[in-house]
This record gives C-alpha cells, structure tokens and sequence, in this order.
C-alpha cells in the first residue's frame, strides 16, 4: 500500500491508483487505437528502433533514463545512446528511455490516463527502480517536472517516501551547480556518469529491502554522488551536514583515462529525423583552450584523448551496426585532436563505397581548419560555421579566445577563393568589461569580411553571411563567475546599435534577452529557487527553451510569490572571497586559479592553452603539465 | 543490376512516413553489407523507387521498392541479408532480380484493396448499408482538398473507388474497399475513411486497419 501525504488531494489519489494500476498492454492497446492516431509526429511515442533494446526477463533493476526535452533532442544526445547500452549490458537491469512527449501527446494521455511510460515496453516509469534525468541545460528543469507530472510522481524528494517511488536522479552539465533545482532529486551524480551509474544499480540490488536513508546513506560517499537532503543550507551558503559522515565537499568525478570510457558496438538508429541524425563519436573529452566564459572548457578538464586504434575500431563498429550515411567526430575542439586528419583519412577511404560523409563541429577559425573543412565537402553548399564569439581583438583578449582579426579574415577570404558562400559566424555580447566600441567591432569585423568578398575577382555567387549574437551568461566554475549579467535593456540596447550598424548583407539574429537573464538567474543561483521552479511549473511554464514557449510574465510572477526577482539574481556579483551556492562542488579546478584567470581578464591578458604550457589550474593533482601525448 | 523487393509493414511502423522509411532502408542495405548503386555527382544517392507512398497510419501486406545494386546477386542471399536487419515490424517477403522485360511499377500497380474497421458504439448492420449505399449509390463523391500549391480544390473521389462492401463482424463495422493506386489518381484510404465518419457520427471510434493487396488490371 502507498502512503500519501496529507496534502494530497482524494480525487489526486484515486486518480494515480487508476495510472498504476494501467497494465503495459492497456497503455499501448490504448496508444495504438485511440491516442498515436491523433498525434503529430507519432513515432515519438512507440521505441521499436534499430538498436533499441527488448527488456529481459530476469530483470531485477529497472533504470529509465528520461530526457526533459522531445525524442529528437534527446536522441541526438550522445551520452544517452551511451548509457543505454552500458546499463543494458549489465547482468539484471533494464535501461528504458522516456521524453518529453508534445503539448498534443500531454492532453491525449490525460484525457485516457495514460501515464508517462518506458519506450521499451510500455511500462508506467512510477514502476521503475530508477529515474534517471540528463540536465543539459537550465531551462529544461521545468520539463522535468512536466515529465514527473505526467508520470504521476511528487515533485519532491522530501514527498516520496522509502521506496513506493522510483530514485529520482539528475546527471549532466548543469549538475556543477545543483543547487537551483536539488530538491527535486534524491540523488545527484556530478561528472561523468559511466563508472558512478552502475556502482548505484549494485548497491541498490543489496538494499532494496530496506529503506531509502539507509541506501542514500550507503552510496553518500561515492566519488560524484550528491544527496542533497543531507544538508542544510544558511543565506550565506554555508553547509551543515544532517547525516554522519556526509561529506561537505562533493568531488566531481571523471575518467581519466578516455581509452577506458565505455562505447558501446551498436547504437539507436530513429526512425524519424531527429536533431543530430548520425553516427556520434567522441575523439577527446575536454578543450585544450580555456575560453574563460565556457563551462565545459573548465569542467570536463583535462584534455583527455582517444587512441586512433581505438577510434578506428569505433567507428566500423558504430557505421556498421547503426547503416547510416554520415558520422560526426566531436568533441570540444576538433582540430586539437592531435590524430584528427588521421581519423579523418580513415573513414574517407574506408568509406568512400557507402557514401558516408563526415561533419565536423566547433572548428577554429584558421586555414588549418578549412583545409579539413575543404577535403571532407564535395560540394559547397553547406554552410561553414565558426565561433569568433567577440567582435574586437581587446575582447577577445578578454575572453581569452586566441583568435586575432588576422586569422579571421585571411581564413575568410580562402574560404571565398575555395568556393564556399555560405558562412555563419558566431558572437556573443554582454561580456565582462564590453564597451559599445566592442558591440560595434563586430558590424566592423562583417564590414571587413563583406570588403574582402567583393575585393576577389572570381568571387562565387549567393554570398549568404549569417551571425548569430548570444547573450552573455556568465557560467559557474569559470572565471567570469564572479561576474554580473548585463541588465535586460542593456542587451536589447546593444541589440539594436548593432542591428543599426550591421551591413545589410550580413543577416542577423539574436537571443531572447529575457530568457538569456532567467538563464543567469538559475546558472548562479541557490537553494531558494526550488519552490520558484515548482512555482512557475504549476503556472504553466514548460518546454521554456522552445522560443514560443517561454513565458515571461508567468516566470516573473512566480519569482515574486516568493520575494525574489531574476533581473536582480542575474546581477548577483561574488567576490573572490564569497562563498558561492556551488563552491563545494570541486570540478578539480582551483578557484584559485579561477580568480587568477579572472584578474588576467580585467588586464586584457591571455593564458596559453595547455598544450603549449601549463597554467597550474589544479587538475594535474601530481602538479606540474598534464601528459596530452596519445 | 535491378532488384524488386516485396515488403509488409505493420504496427509501430505504420507511424513512419514514407519519407522516414526511405531512409530506413537505405541504412538497412549498408548493415547488411549489400552494395547500393549510386548517382554520379556531388551529392550521391542511392537509385531507389517504391511503389506509391501509403499514408500515414496504414498497415500494408504487399509494399515494393525496386532498387540498383552493384554487380549481380543472389536473390536468395539479398532476402537473407537485409531479413536480418530490418526492424522487427518491418518484414521482407521476396526479392526478384529484374530484367529489360520485367514491368515498371506504375504499370501494374493499377488498385488496392484495404480494409478499414469502425469501432465505436451502435454500429449495426443497418449502419453498414448506410454507408455502403451512401458509397455505391452516389454518382459523385465530392471533398475540398488542399492540392500542392495550397490551393482548394474539389475532387470526386467516386471513380476512384473500384469496389466497396460493409459488413458488421463482432460489433464492428469491416469495410473491404479496392482504390486507385495510379499515381495521379491514388486515393488515400485515410480520405476515403474521413469521408465516412462524417457520414455517419454513430462511429466515434474509428481505426484504420488495412491491407493493401496490389492488383493488377481491372
Ligand atoms: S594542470 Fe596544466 S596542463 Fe593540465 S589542464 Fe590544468 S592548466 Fe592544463
């Protein structure tokens, strides 16, 4: 029998008794007849995919992984195709996969009370021993409740009691400052995923008899496990442990070696189109580079490479198992893979009979890049993207992007010379320290490249030149976390002085201010934004993320109901001294040398990437420069 | 070196377009390690042709897609490599190797037969002869459809119905009907299925369930 609390409603009760009691069948008897008929998109809703798993008979564990956003989002995320396959590997676990289903989808299933269900057989995800979310980025955590919504689960931690529910776990990037939205899980896990997920399964084959503490109490001291009800939390950010032995300062937890990182032999394979609709292979975790406004360049430190035997055994595995047509090498910094154009010789030639082509993200802007760029593309029509992320070189100084206006433009006009006409460049504005001078650098940089095209005598025809201008949202656990958000007038003001002074060639578009300072707000903030989140939910805001689908006013009220203000939050300053909501989570990285990075930032100083020195950032625990050989 | 394939798709593949199928295919025949022929050019593609696409929702027994493959094969390896890998409601029933001689696809793709199921309350067979009296008594059976160019068009859907019977089996209404195939004409169980409900609002429930057997000349 479930215990309720004595806030739940009757009708609530009577209603969930009915959602559990729905067998597997009923659900897709139920989808099949009445509800995938009327849908958009109803391949969303049925699994049965190449590569997609039958659940086993024997099974003693079952894991959902759910992603809080639409099946072609999630199944274009690599670290689920990963995960399924390992946790399905195990001896007794099942590793299902739910999404979040469409506004369409949402109405049908309430309307039959159908509850949110494991794609792979249809069972309510209330019934599984886990449910795992992968955050990836701060908006979808609304999606999360949408998704324990429609499964019929509490929001709270605190509200499921002992075992009548499912563990509900978060992981992914955004997991560096849990804070904001730790109420909602029993367990956090901050890192890489692979070695912890599995250490908790085992452990919870031993517990399952007993009681929930006594489990959380069991994995506390995991290497990246966060049980966030063992704490409290004062307005100063100071932490007191509930429980013995929980420890005060949570390690993110990684491999470090990437040639032990499991991948799996085959992968999923949809039916329908999704986002990244190819073979994903990860050559190297980690960037060289040290941006200081990008997370992930501090928090998946250190540069940690793949072995090409490994990578060519990788690859025939994923292309052959999986049939599909194109593969993508990725990774934070592609041509800093230091066996990248061996890796790109091999599939060109193994290759070359099934057509398979080769995409290649986050390029730098130099001619060593387009030369990759030029040698995988047969044709010149699709468009060529790079990241010089400032417009003035002062700026880019400032964010430590080792990119001078000479490599922009020089790589520009060789990509005119080698036909290519699409380009789209990518900015942000609101950086630490930007002046309109640096705002305007940007329409002068286009200008620039706008002159050099028309300079060229052959030049190609249907110039397409496209930038997309970002808001600036200064990130935890990188130098610019001690920084303020510019204020919502002060992007659009920039907004519009450079949509004033852009060349008319260049096309031009933006970030939603608005969301972007939301955004800063939850990057930034503590404990006291969970009953915000759960606020805004029960207002009605989810797929935030989704343009449309954001809805301002209803945010802005739901921060008020509890005395707070997201304009306010986002310009939160710390100082080097102040305690942050997420300083005891240690990524590896000293914030010592945080602060040093983010003082070399006021100089307009560079730090040089750490293949060529080291700059002692607290990683390499034996001290001294990481060993990048491979 | 040309190929027929025959092919059935059932339940969740009924939810693929015919669009998404085609690339279901195409990475099936790389898994099997059969060699597809390209186009020449740019951006190659893989010299597939399938008979006309089944709409959204509809089960079939009888598909066929005829596609080039490098050098000769054996048939009967083609059926077993490609069986191997094609998901599980998605089923191979021959293969044929084509010649000069062999007939194209839209030559003898000309009706289909389907069956459509009404489920909902009341359905009597006195429901059942409305409907097919409303169907074979009619001279012209007239919907709006929105042609390519977004354009409201009116279309007779009534000479593109072959033959047309509705019975009542266990409560529901089974309706065994033969349409156009032709590609300009192909009738699309689906319409033919909205058209009736609005006839008769007594079928609340209504699903598609059919069968495509692909005949040949009238
Ligand atoms: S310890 Fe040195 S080489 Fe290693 S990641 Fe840090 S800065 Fe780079």
């Amino acid at each position: 029998m479930r215990i309720f609390s004595f806030k739940t409603k009757f009708s609530d009760i009577i209603k969930l008794m009915n959602r559990i009691n729905i067998t597997p069948t009923q659900i897709k008897d139920t989808l099949y007849t009445q509800i995938l008929p009327e849908v958009f998109k109803p391949a969303r809703y049925t699994g049965g995919e190449i590569g997609s798993k039958i659940p086993k008979e024997d099974t003693e564990v079952r894991f959902a992984f759910t992603f809080p956003d639409t099946y072609e989002v999630g199944m274009s995320h690599m670290g689920l195709k990963i995960m399924y396959c390992l946790l399905n590997e195990m001896q007794g676990v099942t590793c299902e996969r739910a999404f979040a289903p469409w506004e369409d989808m949402a109405k049908l299933m309430r309307q039959y009370n159908i509850p949110l269900y494991g794609l792979e057989s249809f069972t309510p995800l209330i019934n599984f021993d886990f449910v795992g979310f992968s955050i990836q980025y701060e908006m979808c955590i609304t999606n999360v409740l949408y998704m324990l919504d429609l499964a019929g689960i509490p929001f709270r931690s605190s509200e499921r009691n002992d075992f009548d529910y499912p563990l509900i776990i978060a992981g992914g990037p955004c997991t560096v400052n849990p804070e904001p939205f730790c109420d909602i899980f029993d367990i956090i896990i901050i890192g890489e995923g692979e070695v912890v997920t599995p250490k908790l399964i085992e452990i919870y084959k031993e517990y399952k008899g007993r009681t929930k503490e006594e489990y959380l109490k069991a994995i506390m001291n995991i290497e990246g496990v966060y049980i966030p009800s063992f704490y409290s939390v004062d307005e100063n950010n100071s932490r007191t442990a509930l429980v013995e032995g929980a420890p005060l300062e949570i390690k993110r937890t990684y491999i470090p070696d990437m040639n032990e990182v499991y991948y799996p032999e085959d992968t999923l394979v949809p039916f329908i189109e999704t986002v990244h609709d190819r073979v994903m292979i990860e050559i190297m975790r980690g960037c060289p580079r040290g941006c200081r406004f990008c997370q992930a360049g501090f928090i998946y430190r250190p540069v940690r490479q793949k072995r090409l035997d490994l990578l060519k055994k990788q690859i025939d595995d994923q292309l052959t198992s999986s049939g599909y047509e194109e593969i993508s090498l990725s990774s934070l910094s592609t041509t800093d893979y230091m066996a990248c154009t061996d890796a790109i010789s091999y599939i060109m030639e193994e290759y070359d009979n099934d057509k398979v082509s080769i995409s290649l993200p986050s390029l730098r802007i130099d001619s060593f890049s387009l030369g990759l760029v030029d040698s995988i593309q047969k044709g010149r029509t699709i468009p060529l993207t790079f990241a010089p992320e400032a417009g003035s070189q002062r700026m880019r100084d400032i964010i430590n992007k080792n990119v001078t206006e000479e490599d922009i433009l020089s790589t520009m006009r060789q990509a005119f010379e080698n036909g290519f006409t699409k380009i789209k460049l990518y900015f942000m504005m609101g950086l630490p320290y930007e002046t309109d001078e640096d705002v305007l650098a940007i329409a002068e940089l286009m200008q620039k490249i706008v002159d050099i095209y028309f300079e060229l005598k052959l030049r190609p025809k249907d110039l397409s030149l496209s930038i997309s201008v970002a808001c600036f949202v200064p990130k935890p656990h990188t130098p610019f976390e001690f920084f303020a958000q510019d204020s919502k007038e002060e992007f659009d003001r920039k907004q519009r002085l450079l949509i004033e002074n852009v060349n008319r060639k260049v096309r031009l578009t933006y970030h939603d201010s608005s969301l972007s300072v939301l955004e800063a707000a939850f990057a930034k903030g503590g404990r006291n934004l969970n009953d915000v989140i759960i606020t805004a939910y029960e207002k009605g805001c989810y797929f935030d993320s989704w343009g449309d689908y954001y809805k301002e006013d209803m945010w802005k009220e739901a921060f008020s109901a509890h005395g707070l203000d997201f304009a306010v939050l986002a310009k939160r300053e710390y100082d080097y001294e102040e305690v942050t909501p997420w300083d005891f989570v240690d990524i590896g990285v000293s914030k010592k040398f945080l602060v040093r990075e983010a003082k070399k930032a006021e100089q307009q100083k560079t730090t040089k990437n750490c293949y060529e020195a080291c700059s002692d950032c607290g990683i390499n625990k034996d001290g001294g420069k990481c060993n990048f050989e491979i | 070196m040309k190929y027929r394939l025959c092919y059935e798709k059932k339940d969740s593949l009924i939810f693929i377009s015919q669009l998404d199928l085609q690339g279901v295919f195409q990475r099936a025949f790389r898994r099997a390690k059969v060699q597809l022929e390209y186009t020449q050019g740019f951006h190659p593609h893989p010299k597939m042709t399938y008979s006309p696409p089944l709409a959204l929702y509809v089960a079939s027994k009888e598909e066929y897609l005829d596609v080039a493959l490098e050098g000769e094969q054996d048939e009967k390896e083609i059926f077993a490599k490609i069986s191997a890998v094609l998901p599980r409601d998605l089923i191979l029933r021959s293969v044929e190797a084509l010649d000069e001689n062999s007939p194209s696809l839209p030559s003898f793709l000309i009706w289909a037969d389907y069956e459509i199921v009404l489920r909902g309350e009341a359905l009597s067979e006195d429901v059942a002869k409305e409907i097919e009296g409303y169907v074979l008594n009619s001279s012209e059976i007239l919907i709006q459809k929105k042609n390519k160019k977004k354009q409201i068009v009116t279309k007779d859907l009534r000479p593109l119905i072959e033959s047309f019977a509705a019975k009542v089996v266990d409560g529901e209404i089974v309706i065994n009907a033969s349409l156009s195939l032709l590609n300009d004409t192909l009738l699309s169980p689906v319409l033919l299925t909205n058209t009736i409900k609005e006839r008769v609002p007594s079928a609340n429930h209504l699903i598609t369930k059919s069968i495509v057997k692909v005949g040949t000349h009238k």
